[in-house]
């Protein structure tokens, strides 16, 4: 007699993006990016309150009960200091490893801490800067510094390097959508020279190439997103690639390139459609988006003022 | 003196805090402490994860599957011996250490038996620290220990294991640049995996330079040494053949005494290479006229070794990089399905009566510290490699 369950094989490998930090800890759906999002302000700003209020036992000095910012305000303010993150990269000549590893520390840094706890003007700084350590494009502290705005003492920034690594628990490997869309970029070419008659090739080449080139901009746009979180790099720049091949006139082409490469997978196709679809959507959304203006993220500012937590504030009595 | 306890970084994290018991190890760039890893109780731990709505329950899960694998060892107690990696603070001026960052980066993917297991990690103060698993032996140890005989079974063991760790680093895209037997780590059950990876970085951007002041000098490959700044995994199989022939021998196989040196003491062991042997190495920085030296068979030196473990030898031995193996090429080489099997990690040799320790000890100063020199910095780019390569003549 055989038994079935002597065979029974190993748990499977892991799948390799399944191993990465990014996978592991970064990874949820929209959902509970909102769910997070609105918990995390709440906590914080029962902190405040709580500690407004000692600050007033101790001072004995009367203030007004703070009037917490929301999880919505939030987004919106770091989304603001998101684009400042890029104007930087422009101005200090940071290539898009950089500019999109810096983005994913400030996203995730704030997807579980509060404005009104650490300054994103401060932070967005120290994610730059380790940013560019971390993506071989390091540059001195001090060169660093002069190039930026009201910038902190250097001893604060190494204080702020350690808080921002803690928040973003010592994970500082990102994979972006930049080297996947490449790969897809080889693949359809080589899908076209394998199907299509050679006399044809230029043109799609030509049309391909064109498509490639929006796509690249889309991946950028992508950075800015929630898709960091909730879809895999290779599937963002799929889908770049999916948008960008609908403005493009290459549509037809791609849909041909899809069905064969994952026809033996019927279901799967299925599931990468959504996905793809998914960020194709968001792309294109976060291409016509107007930036956030600086009115709203002024009046994010105002209020932030009379909501932050003296704790964190080094000339409390706290 | 009181030893001091450190907390877990993540609150769902199986380990509540760490204690730093005392030191073991000190190199240029950090201090070694041995320590434990104290547990959470069960029931915290279960109770924190139920209460909690934030995904930690899905990362507990995602964390579990990649290290099914990977052997806990525990004390009864539910204790782990763990190492706490210190890191030197460096260049203080520009903040964090940006090696240090670079190993933490790099660690915190991989997860594979055959390469050290970071635990954790926190900071103190301005110190970063890594919390690693407890690994108290390396083959430079073995090598040493004249008290005991390798098997060709044992070598096949350990390259096995090797190659295992190597592979997986490079299939995430990772090289190590710093392979040699100090850094082939052993555990108390003979598993062998990969330590020290203060020099490794992500490869495969044609557009990106890097340094080549990497790996130790008996291991650095022949492009390195000719100052190339684009290269990729074949310089980790360089030295992992580097390696094996030092399994075989029990000395290093091509100690140079100088960094120009070395390229003359491989092209003694290995011949001087000829533009058919290496197309393209006349367009390397470094490139100058060589001493010709004759290339002799390297049966004649490895009396005892088998066909098939020297034909792999000689593979990964191969001047131009494009023509040495993959990791995953030498996997599946036929040396690893011939005769004899390799031996199970628990049998392998140990470091018997600690002779290798003291004969490591009685060398003094480690003589590999003087063959690494200044570490390369990428971001310097060619020009900075040269200024140190300079000072270093």
């Amino acid at each position: 007699m055989v038994d079935p369950t002597a065979e029974a094989s190993p748990q499977p490998l892991p799948e390799p993006y399944e191993q990465c930090s990014q996978y592991r800890h970064w990874k949820h759906s929209a959902a509970e990016l909102q769910h997070l999002r609105q918990k995390v302000n709440l906590k914080a700003a029962a902190r405040v309150r709580k500690a407004v209020a000692e600050q007033q036992e101790l001072t004995r000095i009367p203030a007004p009960e703070p009037v917490c910012i929301t999880w919505d305000e939030q987004l919106q303010y770091c989304q603001y200091y998101e684009e400042r993150i890029r104007a930087y990269c422009r101005k200090l000549q940071f290539d898009r490893f950089v500019e999109a590893t810096a983005l994913a520390y400030f996203k995730r840094f704030y997807l579980r801490n509060t404005v009104m706890e650490y300054d994103p003007k401060l932070y967005l700084m120290t994610c730059l800067f380790i940013a560019t350590k971390v993506e071989s494009a390091h540059i001195s502290l001090a060169t660093f510094l002069e190039n930026i705005h009201k910038s902190p003492s250097p001893d604060m920034m190494i204080e702020l390097e350690f808080s921002l690594s803690k928040g973003i628990r010592y994970e500082y490997m990102v994979h972006h959508p930049f080297w996947p869309l490449h790969g897809f970029l080889l693949d359809v070419q080589n899908y076209i020279s394998s199907t299509h008659p050679r006399p044809a090739h230029e043109h799609l080449f030509q049309k391909l190439q064109r498509c490639y080139s929006r796509a690249e901009q889309f991946a950028s746009n992508a950075t800015l997103t929630d898709l960091t979180f909730t879809h895999m790099p290779s599937q963002i720049g799929l889908g770049c690639l999916l948008a960008a091949a609908r403005e493009r006139d290459f549509e037809k082409e791609l849909e041909q390139y899809l069905a064969s490469r994952f026809h033996a997978k019927l279901d799967e196709l299925v599931k990468l459609r959504i996905a793809l679809d998914a960020v194709a959507d968001a792309v294109v959304a976060q291409s016509t988006k107007p930036p956030i203006a600086k009115e709203a993220a002024a009046a994010v500012f105002k209020k932030l003022q009379g909501c932050l937590n003296p704790e964190f504030d080094p000339e409390s009595p706290l | 003196m009181q030893p001091r306890s450190y907390p877990a970084t993540t609150a769902a994290s199986r380990w509540s805090h760490y204690i730093k018991e005392k030191k073991v190890g000190e190199g240029t760039y950090a201090v070694v402490y041995s320590g434990w890893a104290i547990p959470t109780p069960a029931q915290k731990l279960e109770h924190e994860l139920a209460t909690d709505d934030t995904g930690e329950r899905d990362e507990v899960a995602r964390d579990k599957k990649i290290l099914t694998g990977v052997a806990l060892v525990c004390e009864p107690d539910g204790r782990r011996k763990i190492a706490i990696k210190k890191f030197k603070i460096g260049e203080y001026k520009d903040g964090m250490d940006k090696s240090a960052i670079r190993e933490v980066k790099v660690l915190q993917e991989l997860k594979h038996p055959n390469v050290i297991e970071l635990i954790d990690v926190f900071s103190y103060k301005t110190n970063l620290n890594a919390v690693l698993e407890f690994l108290d032996c390396d083959l430079e140890v073995i090598i040493k220990n004249k008290n005991v005989a390798f098997s060709a079974a044992d070598i096949k063991s350990w390259m096995l294991m090797t190659l295992r760790g190597v592979r997986h680093c490079h299939a995430n895209f990772i090289l190590h640049r710093d392979l040699k037997p100090n850094n082939l780590l052993l555990s108390k059950d003979g598993e062998l995996k990969l330590g020290d990876f203060g020099m490794a970085r992500d490869y495969g951007d044609p557009h990106r330079k890097m340094t080549s002041m990497v790996v130790t000098r008996w291991y650095r490959s022949p492009e390195l040494l000719l100052g190339a700044v684009r290269y990729g995994y074949a310089v980790d199989m360089w030295a992992v053949g580097c390696i094996f022939a030092e399994l075989m021998l029990r000395v290093p196989f091509m100690p140079g005494d100088s960094d120009i040196g070395q390229l003359q003491t491989i092209f003694r062991a290995l011949g001087t290479p000829t533009e058919a042997d290496w197309p393209g190495m006349k367009y390397l920085p470094d490139y100058h006229a060589f001493e010709q030296f004759p290339r002799n068979p390297l049966r004649n030196l490895f009396t005892a070794a088998s066909p098939d473990a020297l034909a792999l030898m000689e593979s990964m031995l191969l001047y131009d990089p494009l023509k040495r193996p993959t990791a995953h090429d030498a996997l599946n080489h036929f040396y690893f399905r011939n005769q004899p099997r390799p031996t199970p990690p628990a049998k392998l040799p140990r470091d018997v009566d600690k002779a290798g320790s003291k004969a490591k000890e009685a060398a003094g100063v480690d003589p590999e510290m003087h063959a690494r020199g200044k570490r390369g910095n990428d971001e310097d780019g060619i020009d900075d490699a040269h200024a140190v390569r300079r000072k270093l003549f």
